[in-house]
């Protein structure tokens, strides 16, 4: 990422940089209010770890941190700086609206924890304060019967997502209690988008085929998709449906196996 | 086959894969010299535009800066790549440093300094005040009357020629009479076909060093290839006589005919390291090579005529090619054209009409093929679509009308002529049914969402740029042959090696010739000093005509061995053969006397030394033939296409190395499925490329490569190659994005036309059918 | 340009270099050790070419800044034959035809191997999975693919269904 940004001039104002990545901020741990994971843990480290294997619940997450390719970047590539970047076209940020994540800031005027749904302002800005640097993400404890998927369409198995889809359910006596469908890559305005309509509408619902196909339907509807280089917003749209569907069912079919 | 081979048709590791296993071999990439500066361009950002000033006396007086030149420092007088042909048809449009963009990227300036970031630096610093114009991108807008002119002239054979609508360059070739083929045929097709515009990506970034010797002579190391090529065409920029420039061989990082030609870049590095007398290393970042170099699209125009039985009576192609701002070898590939249309398939009537159209664009160069691809995706499209809607099977349309045996084709030019004598397009064409299952593909199981489809496509390239009549395209090679003392070849070729195997299949050539191993070929550095002509190392002639230059070498050295060998062993020369590095009395296995003693007794009896040489001139193409048989999975809810089985057939002759050749066919394979589904360089409405990177410009990576790729070679010799041998390099890409194409249109009864053929697309075809 | 020195250890060897601050450990290792096994194919960390060894794992070297790589044993082209001795990998691809232009194959093979050191027994899927980073643009990655498989035979893996 730092050469990226090089090359694109936007490190000018820069004088110093500091590596954080010896702060011993890599680490996965569980306890009683969830996963805390350090923001220098390398997708390859969280990938391995037993604590984000332990649930399907995490299951999105899981998900994302494979799903990006090669092995060379999730070697070196951080869950801090994947958030940190402001680059919702990036797996990990929907995956983690998707499981609900929180993120601790640290700074020289303190500590503060934020929904990392309100992280997210735009393209490559996020709500980061001068002064401050991203700590720990925190997934919170699902109750049992929770589910999460993450997928993405992409062109080759290197490539950005063309669209990208975090989901999640939980399971109340087999009926939707809870919902989040949300879009990473390809949509409009550059942060992650929660289909909130069709997540609404899945609530209290039996979690069956027809009560999935639409959602899929409804969240394909209510999004504004991107028209870029890669895609069409209309080829977006239609592939949405399908994904979602796709996403939906995978969280379903985890929530059903998720002990708690 | 050839029989009774020791060296050649085996597979042998490649002379220089050690060096490339261990990373020791040097590439140009890897030269540092002591004192060396490095080199960047200055790039004009719009596509059209004059420069009105440029100032560079800040960026001269840059600590660390030793040289800038602009468009007033180099040659003004306009030039083109004139080292192929007569120079008299050369297209001069283009300098060293221009005055007038003519695409995003064009080269205003370059610097020299002594790090890339003070050349950088530098590049900022240079003040440029540019008079924007007016731009055209695609062929259609620079067609029309009034539209912006690329180039008011250019200048060919000392006059100057204004381009009328942009149109560079025509070539024609009439066959017959296409029309009244067409009243005398019972079923028409006609079909326009688009092409993209793919980069070759070498994974080596383009790069040249020049180093100036105490003696006033220039040593230059490029990737490059044609080291002949480049010394000609940097010697005649720069008014210099040809013996003050050497340019060495280097192995390549890939190359695809990106490098054929003698590059902007080169005479830039060339002029910077006489200037600061020091040597200058000018690499092209990654960006700067997508850019540099691609693939020229084209718009095919196809109009056959048939009868009910699916004989071919007329055939008739317009093709028009976007050259981009500046002519590199876009006469070259129009003029191509004309062969790739016309050698397919046999009728009686048949025209073709191409021609190249300037435009504000980054100006394509050759890659592999060479219109070739383009040819065949319009071709073999048709063929298919023709089959169904006559009803006949689309192998069937393809040997009743295939050019064969005794049948003349054509290859770069309605010039270049040659007789077909080995051909196996009807064993290529059977064998590949079989292997896939042709009988049966509209069998092909379909589950649910996934459709699958089985598509096919045949396709050819020359094995050289000579027929029996002058071309009047340069292609003509040599060899130098010693044997030393301990039964060693020094064989001395101008031939590059971009990964192809060439150095490794030629040293087969020399080692069967002369009864000794692979190993005992030593391959020698070669330059412009020592090496003696050989054309340029493409158009899939590196074996046919180079690895025939260096057979005559060995036989030539071979008569002296037997004459003296002779000597020692008191018989005939006609009644000794060689093998295992000793000469052997025919019949008499107990008689034989060791190569290394022959040499050794010649030295010490004063006889002489044991050498060979030798001239080439071929005088024919030999094609070499390929099938393609394809098979995909459609996702029809996203349109993603993938290739799961893909079946490779070649008549190559005798193959020197089979290994070689299956590389280049799985090599091929990988670049025209890319070619088919995503592979395109693309442009903004202001000209700008805009993927420069691999996030952004989608090729294949081994996840996507099919799992099941099987190859088969052909029975077959060839008369007039060495040792039987026809060439590979581009009929293994030529014919496979056609091949995926109808596959797909067998998956999905969707015909698409325009490559490439993204999920998008396939969606919306999917869509548009139901 | 303030340089930093720090201790880079390579190969087993450990060097003293100076650095400018964000010099990419690519530059580090081709232009001030003049290890030029290790190649360059674009700066965006696209093409595999650069791929080295840094604790145990495949890093792209030229997205790494030198600096981070202090402390961390670093494994080049150069360091895996051992007492001239090729690897298996290596001879794989030799013998194979796994290596055409040859421009990939240091990077190539230094992901395969990471592959086999914790994955002895890979499949073909986990073999593509591994090399996904690696462009090639000569060889279609067949043989490539074929080569990688049976060294992991050689080198007393058994082939994994």
């Amino acid at each position: 990422m730092l050469y990226e940004f090089e090359s694109r001039g936007l490190l000018s104002g820069v004088t110093i940089l500091i590596d954080i990545s010896k702060l011993g901020l890599d680490y996965v741990k569980e306890d009683s209010s969830g996963l805390r994971i350090g923001a220098s843990t390398t997708f390859t480290d969280a990938l391995r770890s037993r604590q984000i294997n332990s649930r399907p619940a995490f299951g999105a997450l899981a998900d994302a941190l494979s799903a990006i390719r090669p092995v060379q970047v999730r070697n070196v590539a951080t869950l801090g700086g994947a958030i940190c970047s402001g680059l919702p076209v990036l797996d990990l940020p929907p995956a983690s609206v998707a499981v609900r994540a929180k993120i601790a800031l640290a700074g020289s005027r303190g500590r503060r924890t934020l929904d990392v749904e309100d992280f997210f302002l735009g393209f490559l800005e996020t709500a980061l304060k001068r002064g401050e640097f991203l700590m720990e993400v925190r997934v919170p404890r699902p109750p049992a019967h929770t589910g999460s998927a993450f997928q993405k369409l992409e062109t080759n198995s290197v490539d950005w997502a063309v669209l990208s889809v975090a989901t999640s359910v939980t399971l109340t006596n087999d009926k939707v209690s809870n919902a989040r469908i949300v879009f990473g890559g390809g949509v409009v305005g550059a942060v992650p988008r929660r289909a909130t309509e069709a997540e609404e509408a899945m609530v209290e619902a039996a979690a069956t085929e027809d009560v999935i196909g639409r959602a899929a339907e409804e969240a394909s509807r209510s999004t504004e998709f991107a028209d870029d280089e890669r895609a069409s917003a209309d080829y977006r749209r239609q592939v949405a449906r399908v994904l979602v569907r796709e996403s939906l069912a995978n969280s379903v079919e985890r929530a059903r196996r998720d002990k708690g | 086959m050839e029989k009774g081979l020791s060296v050649v048709g085996k597979d042998v590791p490649k002379i220089e894969a050690v060096g490339k296993a261990t990373g020791t071999l040097r590439y140009t990439s890897d030269i540092f010299f002591p004192n060396m500066l490095y080199a960047k361009i200055l790039r004009s950002p719009y596509a059209h535009a004059r420069v009105k000033r440029i100032d560079a006396s800040k960026a001269q007086k840059l600590q660390g800066v030793k040289s800038v030149l602009t468009f007033k420092d180099v040659p003004q007088e306009p030039y083109g790549l004139d080292d192929l042909g007569d120079p008299a048809n050369a297209i001069r449009d283009k300098h060293i440093l221009e005055e007038t963009a003519r695409y995003v990227g064009d080269r205003i300036a370059v610097v020299a300094a002594n790090d890339i970031e003070t050349c950088q630096k530098a590049l900022e610093m240079i003040d440029v005040e540019y008079e924007e114009l007016p731009a055209v991108f695609e062929v259609g807008e620079a067609l029309k009357s009034g539209a912006p002119r690329v180039h008011d002239y250019y200048v060919m054979g000392g006059r100057r020629i204004e381009p009328r609508n942009n149109i560079a360059t025509v070539t024609t070739h009439v066959e017959g009479d296409v029309e009244k083929g067409f009243t005398d045929s019972e079923y028409i097709f006609e079909g326009e076909y688009r092409t993209s515009s793919p980069q070759q990506v070498p994974l080596e970034r383009t790069v040249v060093v020049c180093r100036p010797e105490a003696d006033g002579r220039l040593s230059v190391w490029s990737t490059n290839q044609s080291i002949h090529g480049l010394r000609y065409t940097i010697c005649n920029l720069l008014g210099l006589p040809f013996s003050k420039v050497r340019a060495n061989r280097i192995f390549i990082g890939g190359a695809f005919g990106s490098y054929i030609h003698t590059r902007f870049d080169e005479p830039m590095c060339a002029l910077l390291a006489l200037k600061t007398r020091l040597p200058v290393k000018l690499q092209l970042s990654r960006a700067e090579v997508f850019t540099s170099a691609r693939r020229y699209p084209a718009i095919l125009k196809v109009k056959m005529g048939f009868k009910r039985d699916g004989t071919l009576v007329s055939q008739k192609y317009d093709v028009t090619y976007n050259i981009g701002g500046y002519d590199v070898l876009g006469a070259w590939v129009v003029s191509a054209t004309t062969g790739w249309t016309y050698s397919m398939y046999r009728s009686p009537h048949f025209s073709y009409e191409g021609r190249g159209v300037y435009t504000n664009t980054p100006p394509p160069c050759a890659f592999r093929g060479f219109g070739n691809p383009q040819a065949n995706f319009a071709i073999e499209s048709a063929m298919d679509q023709v089959a169904e809607e006559l009803g006949v099977d689309p192998i069937d349309l393809r040997l009743k009308n295939y050019r064969r045996k005794g049948d003349l084709v054509l290859a770069q030019g309605p010039k270049v002529k040659h007789y077909i004598e080995s051909c196996e397009v009807e064993y290529l064409l059977r064998k590949g049914a079989e292997i896939i299952g042709w009988a049966g593909r509209d069998g092909v199981k379909s589950a649910g969402k996934i459709r699958r489809g089985i598509g096919m496509a045949r396709g050819w390239h020359a094995s050289s740029c000579s027929g029996f009549e002058p071309s009047g395209i340069a292609d003509t090679g040599g060899a130098f042959i010693k044997v030393n003392d301990d039964s060693t070849v020094s064989l001395v070729t101008a031939l590059a090696d971009a990964g192809q195997g060439e150095l490794t299949a030629l040293a087969q050539i020399a080692a069967e010739t002369l009864g000794v191993g692979v190993d005992d070929v030593i391959v020698s550095d070669a330059d412009t000093d020592n090496a003696p002509y050989d054309a340029v190392t493409h158009a899939s002639r590196g074996i046919y005509v180079g690895g025939g230059a260096v057979k005559l070498a060995a036989e030539d050295a071979k008569k002296s061995l037997l004459d003296w060998a002779g000597k020692i062993l008191e018989a005939s020369p006609e009644d000794l053969e060689l093998k295992d590095r000793r000469v052997f009395v025919k019949g008499a296995p107990s008689k034989s006397v060791s190569i290394a003693q022959v040499a050794a007794s010649a030295r010490i009896n004063n006889w002489g030394t044991i050498v060979g040489k030798s001239s080439y001139a071929a005088s024919g193409f030999a094609p070499h033939f390929t099938v393609k048989f394809i098979e995909v999975e459609v996702n029809t809810e996203t349109g993603q296409v993938r290739v799961v089985r893909a079946i490779c057939g070649a008549d190559v002759g005798q193959p020197i190395s089979p290994m070689g050749v299956e590389g280049q066919l799985h090599g091929g394979l990988a670049q025209g499925i890319g070619f088919a589904l995503m592979e395109n360089v693309s442009f903004d409405d202001s000209g700008n490329t805009t993927n420069t990177d691999f996030l952004n410009y989608k090729l294949l990576t081994a996840m996507e490569v099919p799992e099941k790729v099987e190859v088969f070679l052909a029975p077959s010799r060839e008369r007039t190659g060495p040792f039987g041998a026809k060439g590979i390099g581009e009929s293994a890409l030529n014919d496979v994005a056609t091949a995926v194409v109808n596959a797909i249109a067998h998956a999905t009864g969707v015909r698409f036309k325009e490559l490439p053929v993204t999920a998008e697309k396939v969606l919306k075809g999917l869509r548009e059918r139901a | 340009m303030k340089y930093q020195t720090i201790r880079l250890r390579v190969n087993g060897e450990e060097r003293d270099v100076a650095v400018k601050p964000f010099e990419r450990l690519n530059d580090v290792l081709r232009a001030t050790l003049l290890l030029t096994g290790t190649k360059r194919g674009c700066d965006t960390g696209g093409c595999g070419a650069c791929t080295v060894i840094v604790g145990g794992r495949p890093v792209y070297s030229c997205m790494m800044p030198a600096i981070q790589a202090e402390g961390k044993e670093i494994v080049t082209i150069e360091g895996i034959a051992r007492d001239g001795k090729l690897d298996p990998i290596q001879e794989a691809m030799i013998r194979h035809g796994g290596i055409q232009c040859g421009f990939c194959t240091p990077g190539v093979i230094m992901s395969a191997k990471a592959l086999l050191a914790s994955n002895p027994r890979p499949t073909e899927a986990d073999i593509r999975e591994a090399l996904a980073g690696n462009l090639c643009r000569c060889t279609g990655y067949v043989k490539i693919i074929e080569a990688v498989m049976m060294a992991a035979e050689q080198s007393g893996g058994r082939k994994a269904r």
